[in-house]
């Protein structure tokens, strides 16, 4: 074996044994402890599907995530073709400020949120100021709440994949378009919505992943009713210690959505797929 | 050229093999800081409490013994575990709450504490047993903004609390069964006494009440926020002596307070058992108890600490007697076994 063939192999072996050490080794302890090993027993995924609450849990994670990705997908397509549309330098300012909330902590993100939709928060005295209502509108403990601060929080999941999609797009060909006598909404649904399509399904497919396993935002933004899978097992994990359950309950998180990917990959067309995801 | 290439490749590669070899020393190689070391590792919950406890505690007890205690946050009964089983054990001592000892024993994530080496008989007695060592006492009880409410019209109790027409307002509850379901019940008229077990589906009941308009919270910080801008008019909470005392718009009931208590304990597998046992002798003196109230408002859970506070901040406290009277005990025993189930319940009402 040559020198630089070992040293890639050093190269490429150090890397995936520290994903091996540190996700895949844990990734199977977590599947095998939800599976009760040494002795194996699905009760535990049993209960998932005997109790109604973890039923009723899983249908409102799915829901908000898919809300969350809708939401995300109207607003943040719009605003990175503005942002495609701006010079360099705008260009620049605005993906700062998209990125700028990143550095904060969802904690943080969250305290903001609560200040501006509680009863007697900003929006509604406003409201109220305006003589627009005359009591507050409940914009929080709710899902309403849940959902206006999840997709603050997923946005740039939308938009820096779209951004790229469109900043990829070769200008000549919008000039081609018009130049066959198409007019601009023409021109953006034959030629720029589907070259962006790629991206947009990739951002839409991130946001909804990680919407799926957002834990303190329903916890703060939500009524009593606002609970997501991942509470549950943030519960189970830490205050009862019941490993067997809350790793079945990430098991089967975890399931649904390799499932839901393969299903949205078949669904899409073979191009968009191929190029982004 | 190439050969610069290959070296500077090469000197890559030790950088990535050093720093692989760092990250996975600790796991295999099993090295607690403070093992075999004149020191201790402590666990806290971090902020204005935790760095009480170091100007209080920590710093004069490495003073007197020279042994040093090194810190660090995050108190999680899972990574306990995690340590004891994996048999990696970094805490020496933790200051755990009554609520996370009953799992940590049945688990059998404690040391049994050596009770020959210093005397407790002037530390409240429900709080001392075999696994731990009561350390400050916390109440969980009615506060509320008095500016809400017409002077002397202020709720002094959970019964003011589900009267929605005698004390208009909207109600904060903590999300979780423990100490709401207590409330729900003390309302619903059952006696302080006979709580435990408690009847789930009576609590559950009187709770409906308030299910819909109530604000159900889950990080207590939250809770100053919602009462000083009267997003809520009360909520249980363990912070409002704090505030009432730093002149916030919040004030404090003591009838039908859940009291509760946090203790020192010792992660079974520890090698400065010694050292921590000094440590514990060392903390539950009453002049170290009195200076920590300056820091925190919790209470002390020695008798004669009481008597060292300020008497206007002492009559705050849980530990006072008279308001140790007015509440109850919290059962850390009732909850640690009960927990799972009851949470369960209490979520599927939650959602239903």
């Amino acid at each position: 074996m040559s020198r630089s063939t070992l040293n890639s192999l050093l190269l490429f072996g150090l890397p995936a044994l520290f994903i091996a050490t540190f996700f895949v080794v844990p990734l199977v302890n977590s599947v095998a402890v939800s599976l009760g090993v040494p002795e194996f027993t699905l009760a535990a995924y049993r209960r998932l599907v005997d109790v109604p609450v973890y039923r009723a849990v899983y249908g409102r994670t799915l829901r908000v995530a898919l809300i969350v990705t809708l939401v995300c997908v109207v607003v943040g397509y719009p605003c990175a073709y503005y942002i495609s549309t701006l010079g360099r330098r705008g260009r620049i300012v605005a993906i700062g400020l998209i990125a700028l909330p990143f550095m904060l902590s969802v904690l943080v993100r969250n305290y903001v949120w609560m200040v501006l939709l509680q009863d007697t928060g900003l929006v509604n005295r406003l409201l109220i100021g305006a003589g627009w209502i005359e009591t507050p509108v409940r914009l929080m403990h709710n899902e309403l709440g849940v959902l206006i601060a999840m997709a603050n929080m997923l946005l740039p999941y939308v938009i820096f994949p779209v951004l790229g999609a469109l900043l990829a797009i070769p200008p000549e060909l919008r000039t081609a378009s018009a130049s066959l006598g198409a007019n601009g909404a023409r021109t953006f649904w034959r030629v720029t919505l589907p070259l962006t399509s790629a991206g947009t399904a990739a951002g839409a497919l991130l946001t909804f992943i990680v919407g799926l396993g957002f834990y303190i935002t329903p916890a703060m933004m939500g009524g009593a009713r606002e609970m997501m899978v991942a509470n549950l097992i943030a519960f189970n994990v830490r205050d009862v210690l019941n490993w067997t359950l809350a790793f079945s309950l990430s098991t089967s998180l975890l399931a649904s959505t390799i499932v839901l990917y393969f299903a949205y990959r078949a669904l899409l067309p073979r191009v968009a797929t191929l190029q982004a995801i | 050229m190439i050969r610069q290439q290959s070296i500077s490749r090469r000197r890559l590669l030790q950088g990535a093999v050093g720093a692989a070899a760092a990250i996975t020393a600790p796991a295999i190689g099993g090295g607690a800081r403070a093992q075999g070391k004149n020191e201790l590792v402590f666990v806290g919950f971090g902020g204005a409490y935790q760095d009480g406890q170091t100007k209080v505690l920590f710093e004069p007890f490495e003073k007197e013994t020279g042994i040093k205690i090194v810190q660090t946050t995050g108190v999680e009964i899972a990574k306990l575990k995690a340590q004891v089983e994996s048999k990696n054990v970094e805490w020496d001592f933790i200051c755990l709450p009554d609520r996370l000892r009953a799992p940590a024993v049945q688990d059998g994530l404690l040391e049994k504490l050596d009770y020959s080496r210093f005397s407790t008989a002037d530390l409240i007695k429900d709080t001392v047993t075999d696994y731990c060592c009561g350390a400050v006492t916390i109440a969980m009880q009615l506060c509320y903004n008095p500016q809400a409410f017409a002077a002397g019209k202020v709720p002094s109790g959970w019964l003011d609390v589900w009267d929605t027409a005698g004390f208009p307002g909207r109600r904060a509850m903590y999300a979780s069964p423990t100490y709401t379901l207590e409330f729900a019940l003390i309302a619903a008229g059952v006696a302080k006494d006979r709580l435990y077990p408690l009847d789930v589906d009576k609590a559950l009941k009187n709770l409906d009440k308030f299910k819909k308009d109530a604000i159900w919270w889950t990080q207590f910080p939250q809770v100053e926020q919602f009462l000083i801008s009267k997003e809520a008019v009360m909520s249980p909470w363990t912070r409002g002596v704090t505030a009432q005392l730093a002149g916030k718009p919040i004030h404090v009931s003591y009838d039908g307070a859940a009291i509760t208590y946090e203790g020192w304990v010792i992660p079974k597998g520890t090698k400065n058992f010694d050292n921590a046992m000094k440590f514990i002798a060392f903390a539950t003196q009453p002049q170290r108890q009195a200076e920590l109230v300056k820091h925190i408002s919790f209470g002390p859970t020695n008798a004669k600490a009481l008597a060292l506070v300020d008497p206007d901040v002492a009559k705050l406290l849980p530990s006072h007697p008279d308001n140790f009277k007015k509440g109850f005990l919290f059962s850390g025993e009732y909850w640690g076994s009960n927990l799972a189930k009851v949470t369960e319940r209490f979520n599927e009402w939650r959602v239903s």
